[in-house]
């Protein structure tokens, strides 16, 4: 978004495509960021509908790349646009369609914690700020049919092959969260009160399927007593992901903060293996969890959570590795930091931009110093976590850094479409 | 028709021969032949194999060493006897020095390891060379779902995974997929990787007992009517820890081994599996299967 922002303002023109129904990316179903407790729709959305009005940006969502030839400065690219079954130009997002619809199924959106409808928007500000009918679940019933008035819906909407041509590319596609339940021994999938770190962002957040109050998800009790565990499918050899995730620290600091914020009688402890709080603010904002907040900080890896079935409260073993004594803490809730990985599908871009990962599966850059956003390929860029984990600022940055990079090769005349 | 060379091990002929008699009994109808590996010995496992690694190489060295005059792999049964096979066979493919070590103690006997022969502990005959469709097949007498069985997998039949190759360690599903095979259901519960206890017997019979009773208290917690088990020591260990004092003998949770489970479901006489030795009956768990009686 930011490299395509940046890419038009300087009179260019760029073709932002997403595979989801609305850009935004991970953001956009986050609660609050990072070391200044923004919230994350707040300053999100204003860049949505920037991105959106900007006549130098073509929006095209719900999107796939088919297919990619040429070289710098002249690539031909092919895109698939999925059949929505709504009319972009028609509808107005008024939602009378969902209203209408009589299925319900889980709202990936909400990491599957709350429903949607078959006809849905991800979340109230999505962009554009349209409707998509979800032809897997959609039982043809026709009653979105009635209810628009607009006339926007088409049952027979077919996938549209788009070509563009363009000077230069660059790939934003962002990460994968690791799959928690790769750790048996920390209940996630067993236990409902394990929950992972997006779970966790979705009830607290004022849109998500609480309305932001933070419960136990197998009782719906306030939980008095909450365990974050951090570096859950991070620097772990064993689980393929020897690297640092970048974020989960932040923001593992983050949600004990916010729960605080939200119970503030509940004790609340990070389990971690080190805290590297190495970003602007990023000490202070730990500093801040620590003393003001008053959120406890135990250094060790979790061992086990099991569940104690006449209180059916969860028992956290750990060993506290700066006594050197094994523990067992009792809490309401626990919540896994997971660690990021490659976004999936990003072999099959890979593949066909004939571009390369390193063997951790992400992007390959053309140099490890001089060239971070640059692919293999002339005139192909990656920016945000397809080449690695990054926070927020690291990945506007990076976005930005790509877009000079690839306004290099449009300014020396790439196609200027 | 698959052929292994079986090694019972020692405890396993001594303390549970039905195990032993239900693995007969189990794979032959289901087309795997066994035979019987003579003159064998102790494997060394843990006692020995923390005193003298090369006494423990040499011990294990030789049923290795034994194995490939049969020209067979070798079928372990007991978590110990699998785990110390599969640890010396990788100690003597990687370390030359010791291997010769090892080969000049076995020449007295015209014995040599050469590294031809593989082990495999049975959870691996069911699943790589039986095979979960050839099971399914087998079966002529299902459970019925409403029987609820907890798997207990045995520390040294799947870890360190590096070495032994079974199932994934954090997360095995072998038996499970066994159990929900022959029909019933398999069910979940805290600490389901953890030790049996058995091997702080020796040390600490106390802490052994604590172990084991937290694990039988996690079964139970699930309302399991059995426990399945693929290790010798397990299977004695679950079953004598509910012998503790303080334990209520009505809350007892039958511990049946895999083949011991699985046999009967395949239509093999109760007896043919050794039932009646099971110290903790499982009668209830029979009752189940239509027919048996």
């Amino acid at each position: 978004m930011q490299a395509a922002l940046d890419i038009a303002a300087q009179g260019f023109h760029a073709y932002l495509v997403e595979k989801s129904p609305s850009i935004g990316g991970r953001m956009a179903a986050l609660d609050k960021t990072f070391p200044t407790l923004d919230c994350s729709a707040c300053i999100l959305t204003p860049k949505l509908s920037e991105v959106s009005r900007h006549p130098n940006i073509t929006l095209y969502t719900y999107t796939d790349i088919e297919s990619v030839i040429g070289k710098e400065g002249d690539f031909k690219v092919r895109i698939i646009k999925r059949a929505r079954y709504v009319d972009a130009k028609k509808c107005s997002g008024c939602g009378s369609c969902a209203d209408e619809c009589p299925v319900e199924v889980p709202n990936e959106f909400d990491e599957d914690l709350g429903f949607r409808k078959a006809t849905y928007m991800p979340f109230p500000q999505a962009t554009p700020n349209i409707y998509t009918i979800d032809m897997n679940t959609c039982i043809r019933c026709k009653r979105c049919l009635k209810a628009c008035e607009r006339g926007a819906i088409d049952l027979d909407m077919q996938d549209e092959r788009i070509d563009l041509e363009v000077g230069a590319i660059i790939i934003a596609t962002g990460y994968r969260l690791f799959d928690v339940s790769a750790y048996p021994r920390l209940g996630y999938s067993q236990i409902p009160d394990v929950i992972n770190a997006m779970e966790y962002e979705r009830l607290i957040n004022a849109a998500g399927p609480t309305h932001g109050h933070l419960i136990r998800l197998s009782d719906g009790r306030i939980p008095q007593s909450i365990g974050f565990v951090q570096c859950v499918g991070a620097r772990d050899v064993n689980k393929d992901v020897p690297y640092c995730s970048r974020v989960c620290c932040m923001y593992g600091i983050k949600n004990a903060v916010m729960a605080k914020e939200h119970h503030p009688n509940a004790e609340v402890t990070v389990y971690y293996a080190d805290i590297r709080a190495f970003g602007k603010g990023f000490e202070e904002f730990y500093e801040m969890a620590r003393t003001r907040f008053g959120v406890k900080f135990l250094r060790g890896r979790v061992a086990e959570v099991t569940r104690d079935h006449k209180t059916q409260r969860l028992h956290c073993k750990v060993e506290d590795t700066e006594t050197a004594k094994p523990i067992e803490a009792v809490h309401d809730l626990i919540v896994l930091s997971p660690g990021i990985q490659p976004p999936i599908g990003i072999e099959e871009l890979v593949r066909k931009l004939g571009i390369t990962t390193r063997n951790d599966g992400y992007v390959d850059v053309s140099h490890y110093y001089f060239g971070p956003v640059e692919t293999k390929v002339p005139g192909v860029f990656v920016c945000g976590c397809a080449d690695g984990p990054k926070d927020i600022p690291d990945s506007v940055t990076a976005g930005s850094a790509a877009a000079m990079r690839a306004s290099i090769v449009l300014a020396r005349g790439g196609r200027k479409k | 028709m698959k052929e292994f060379v079986l090694y019972t091990g020692c405890t396993t002929p001594v303390r549970v021969p039905a195990y032993e008699a239900s693995v007969r009994a189990v794979l032959e109808k289901l087309d795997v032949q066994l035979i019987d590996m003579k003159d064998a010995n102790c494997c060394g496992a843990q006692y020995l194999e923390s005193v003298n690694r090369k006494a423990f190489a040499a011990m294990s060295g030789r049923i290795l060493a034994l194995a490939e005059r049969y020209d067979r792999d070798i079928l372990a049964i007991c978590g110990a006897c699998s785990g110390s096979l599969k640890a010396v066979k990788v100690m003597l493919d990687r370390d030359r020095v010791m291997r010769a070590e090892v080969n000049d103690l076995l020449a007295e006997e015209g014995l040599e390891y050469t590294g031809v022969t593989e082990v495999k502990h049975l959870l691996q005959v069911f699943h790589e060379d039986i095979g979960y469709d050839a099971i399914r097949n087998a079966i002529v007498k299902p459970y019925s779902p409403d029987t609820r069985l907890a798997a207990h997998y045995g520390c040294h039949v799947t870890r360190p995974y590096d070495i032994v190759h079974v199932d994934d360690p954090e997360n095995p599903t072998i038996i499970d997929k066994i159990i929900e095979i022959a029909g019933a259901t398999p069910v979940q519960y805290s600490g389901k990787t953890r030790c049996c206890g058995g091997p702080m017997l020796a040390m600490d019979p106390h802490v052994a007992a604590k172990i084991g009773l937290d694990k039988i208290r996690n079964i139970r917690d699930e309302n399991a009517d059995g426990i399945v088990t693929a290790c010798s020591f397990c299977d004695i260990q679950l079953t004598q820890v509910q012998y503790e004092e303080g334990v209520d003998p009505a809350t007892r949770i039958p511990v049946l081994t895999l083949p011991q489970f699985l046999g009967p479901a395949l239509g093999i006489d109760k007896n043919a599996l050794g039932i009646y030795l099971n110290k903790i009956s499982p009668d209830k768990i029979f009752a189940a299967v239509s027919g048996v009686s």
